[in-house]
């Protein structure tokens, strides 16, 4: 990917590459929406459409000359009055007076007085539901070569089990399956919870092998948390730990 | 010498043929020519049946309230004047409020840092320089909640005045994208401020869009921790709020691609006065920002923008699977509006080659687009003919009012036109018109003037104004009607004068109908009324269908008129 955040020359990327990638759209666009018959004309035809224009404004002219008296024909056209100036105003305000109520307020409560907010969020894949096993000579041969590897191995994974407990309360539970169409990818999780603040043991106990006792991986720790604080807990794959933020 | 440019009329039919949009293609339109096997289908929609009542009038909730909408709308009149009248300009103030918001997006684009910690100090700084970038700031904020206002306003009342159905389908359906990438657009723009809100508003988006499960990772991950969001995903983040307006502008060009003279800019004096109240409000209560946003802190109030974030309590209070489908839900149904009921028109209009000689009035003035010129098909030595294409045509007969072939001044056995309406034809009109004439000449009293009124179905009723010495002829639409009907009926000396009710300014339920009859009157528009028809017999009253008190007035004041006129045509014919 592009570092968007680069500099070229001193212009930051980010300013530069949308202006390349929707300015052709929005010329094209523009383009489309007839800025093409004021751009791209050779001299004559601008020329010709002037002529045109001058005599099709004369020929209309000419033509409100010899009506001469379509006034007749109709009411007077508005006049405006102090009044209509001050009934003109009335209305905008009448247009800017929700925007000025609604457009910050009024203020919606989120959650109530004292509580955190305790963010579970996990991407973990769980282990291989088959072991992979060494394949025999026959079997490579059937293969075309640059697949041949030693082993076959399954591809799908096993759900990952997560409990979660607060106090020793358990708070939530849940088997994740494994993401993707052939069920090989990791499983991803992501829950909030709101808590009251304060002082709480907190535990995760997570199962990613299929087993249906006991857990592969758990932390239990106390935390002290303040109204409104987030606490993240995260599981890190490549330290194979729960981490606390 | 033709008075406009067809050229105009071109980028919609160079889109069909290419099939980039729906519709039939060119080759396919001539099929749509005769379709004359199919019954009548609505004599209710049709001034040719002698019921007064339209279909409009029978609809029990939507009648009322269109009735208190034109009543407000005729209090807007004072003020701006009709042709100023912001309520029906809702659809032009929108487009309008689009490029304020875009002129102002791009000075606050090049004044916003795109540095997570830098941010919300960027825009900061603006409110700070009140006087300039402050009022661009409000302004892009404020212009774009207008902009919900705005179109939320113009949907209702296309929905109240029952214009989004057949033929208009696509417009309608087309607006339904167009709230979404709205909505998007603002709720993006939220996000650049970095303040509280903007991260409240991050989170819960993404996880709204993680219900769907089709990112891998969930993308509220990128809002774990502090320092969990980096530079590149805000980046994303900002392209996203500059990609969705660019969309919205496509789909709002699409929006009134299929309309003929689609009037997207308001008036001028509108134009002035919507940003000189955005700049008022903008220095009475600037735009400001809310705390910095802090992700190791989740704020327990946030003050919404109403017009943009309505959702996010829904979407607290139920969750996001529930706010899916009710979104789903209320958007398709939105769109299937123009089918629910169907609305019957009378049939499309019919081209006759043998009097159409491809002069491209129709062409030009049919405000649906209906009607394409294509290469000639008989041997007649002209080089273009008129079809109509049946799934746009919406029966308004504008095209008949349009065509030079369509004079009264023939016998009735041959008064046929170049283009006409199966279920109400020329010949009908004149026969209604002929009609009226002699029921004139048999009521009259020798000292009351005999005044013709033409109307239509859309606009007042006539029958509560008729009597001795008025008598009213119903069309589909105003501009129907050729002006050399004026002239044929104060020829005859059957009548006085006659009296116009077209609808108020910029009304049309057919979009153009009061335009083309202004400018036909004026005789800037061709078929212009031919200059021997006296003036002072003519008179032209905009009235809606809730102003017949007004239609009263105009009649007896224009009677009045008419009395004071001395009887030169019955002078003349007393003479001879
Ligand atoms: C930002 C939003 C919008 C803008 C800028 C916009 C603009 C316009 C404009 C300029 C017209 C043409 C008016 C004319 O020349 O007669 C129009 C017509 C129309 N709009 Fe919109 N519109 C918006 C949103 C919507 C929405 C949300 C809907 C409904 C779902 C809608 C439904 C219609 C319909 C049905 C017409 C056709 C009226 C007719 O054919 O007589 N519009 N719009
Ligand atoms: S009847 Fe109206 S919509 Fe149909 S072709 Fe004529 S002008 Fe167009
Ligand atoms: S206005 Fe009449 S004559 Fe002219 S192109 Fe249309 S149908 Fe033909």
């Amino acid at each position: 990917m592009i570092d968007l955040t680069a500099t070229y020359h001193g212009i930051p990327v980010f300013y530069i590459v949308p202006i390349l990638f929707f300015g052709p759209i929005l010329i094209w666009m523009l383009y489309m929406m007839g800025i093409k018959h004021i751009i791209y004309l050779p001299g004559e035809v601008i020329a010709k459409r002037k002529r045109e224009r001058e005599e099709r404004e004369q020929l209309m002219d000419e033509r409100r000359k010899k009506m001469g008296q379509t006034e007749k024909v109709r009411k007077r056209e508005t006049k405006y009055t102090a009044m209509s100036w001050v009934g003109q105003g009335l209305f905008y305000a009448l247009f800017a007076l929700p925007i000025y109520l609604w457009s910050a307020d009024p203020a919606y409560r989120l959650t109530n007085d004292g509580e955190a907010q305790i963010k579970l969020s996990l991407s973990k894949p769980g282990d291989h539901k088959t072991l992979c096993v060494k394949m025999s000579r026959e079997e490579l041969r059937k293969l075309p070569p640059q697949k041949r590897g030693k082993q076959k191995c399954g591809r799908e994974r096993w759900p990952v089990y997560i409990e979660f407990y607060m106090d020793g309360e358990l708070l939530y539970a849940k088997s994740i399956k494994p993401s993707g169409v052939a069920s090989d990818g990791p499983s991803l999780f992501y829950q909030k919870f709101q808590v009251p603040a304060g002082t709480h043991k907190i535990s995760v106990r997570m199962r990613e092998t299929g087993r249906e006792e006991g857990f592969d991986s758990q932390i239990e720790e106390t935390v002290n948390l303040k109204a409104t604080q987030v606490l993240a807990v995260d599981y890190h794959t490549e330290e194979s730990r729960f981490i606390l933020r | 010498m033709r008075l406009l440019d067809p050229r105009q009329c071109r980028t919609w039919s160079r889109l069909r043929k290419v099939h980039i949009l729906p519709g039939k293609p060119f080759a396919s339109y001539r099929r749509c020519r005769a379709d004359l096997s199919q019954p009548r289908s609505n004599p209710d929609m049709d001034p040719g049946s002698e019921k007064k009542e339209s279909l409009l009038n029978k609809k029990p909730i939507r009648q009322p309230l269109q009735n208190a909408l034109l009543r407000l709308e005729a209090l807007a009149d004072k003020p701006f004047g009709p042709k100023g009248n912001p309520l029906r300009q809702m659809g032009t103030i929108s487009f309008y409020l689009f490029w304020l918001v875009s002129i102002s997006g791009i000075y606050v684009y090049v004044l916003f840092d795109t540095h997570v910690p830098n941010a919300y100090q960027s825009v900061q700084a603006m409110t700070e320089q009140w006087w300039l970038a402050g009022i661009m700031r409000s302004i892009h904020r404020y212009a774009s909640d207008g902009m919900v206002l705005a179109a939320v306003f113009h949907l209702l009342r296309e929905f109240l005045f029952d214009r989004y159905r057949d033929a208009r389908w696509f417009t309608w359906f087309t607006g339904v994208p167009i709230l979404w990438f709205l909505l998007f657009s603002g709720i993006s723009g939220y996000w650049m401020v970095w303040d509280e809100l903007a991260q409240y508003v991050a989170i819960a988006s993404m996880e709204w869009l993680d219900w769907l499960g089709i990112f891998g990772e969930p993308i509220a991950n990128n809002f774990l921790t502090r320092g969990s969001l980096t530079d590149r995903f805000f980046t994303l983040m900002l392209f996203m709020h500059i990609f969705a307006p660019l969309f919205l502008l496509a789909i709002m060009w699409i929006h009134v691609l299929r309309m003929n003279h689609a009037k997207i800019n308001p008036p001028k004096g509108l134009a002035l006065g919507v940003l000189a109240m955005l700049v008022v409000l903008s220095l009475v209560y600037p735009a400001t920002s809310q705390a910095p946003a802090d992700l190791g802190i989740a704020p327990a109030t946030v003050r919404l923008d109403w017009f943009y974030m309505a959702f996010y309590p829904v979407f607290e209070e139920y969750g996001a699977g529930p706010l899916w489908i009710a979104v789903t839900v209320v958007s398709v149904f939105i769109m299937a509006m123009p089918w629910i009921p169907r609305i019957k028109l009378p049939r499309a209009a019919v081209v006759d080659l043998e009097k159409c000689n491809g002069c491209t009035r129709c062409f030009i003035d049919c405000p649906f687009g209906a009607v394409q010129m294509q290469a000639r098909t008989d041997a007649r030595p002209f080089e273009q003919e008129a079809v109509v294409d049946i799934s746009l045509c919406t029966a308004c007969g504008i095209c008949v009012g349009a065509c030079p072939t369509s004079t009264p001044f023939r016998h009735s056995e041959d008064l046929t036109t170049g283009i006409d309406l199966p279920d109400f034809p020329l010949k009908a009109m004149k026969a209604r018109t002929v009609k009226a004439m002699e029921v004139l000449d048999a009521e009259a009293t020798p000292d009351e003037p005999r005044v013709v009124v033409y109307g239509c179905i859309h606009g007042a009723d006539l029958s509560p104004v008729e009597g001795p010495g008025v008598k009213g002829v119903t069309l589909s639409c105003i501009s129907m009607l050729p002006p050399s009907f004026l002239d044929f009926a104060l020829s005859k000396n059957a009548s006085d004068g006659v009296l116009i009710a077209s609808c108020r300014s910029c009304d049309c339920y057919n979009r153009l109908g009061d335009r083309w009859m202004d400018e036909r009157l004026d005789g800037v528009r061709d078929p212009y009324l031919r200059r021997r028809v006296p003036r002072d017999r003519l008179f032209v009253s905009y009235v809606g269908r809730t102003d017949v008190d007004e239609l009263r007035r105009d009649l007896d004041e224009f009677r009045e008129k008419l009395k004071a006129l001395p009887a030169a045509a019955l002078a003349e014919e007393e003479a001879r």
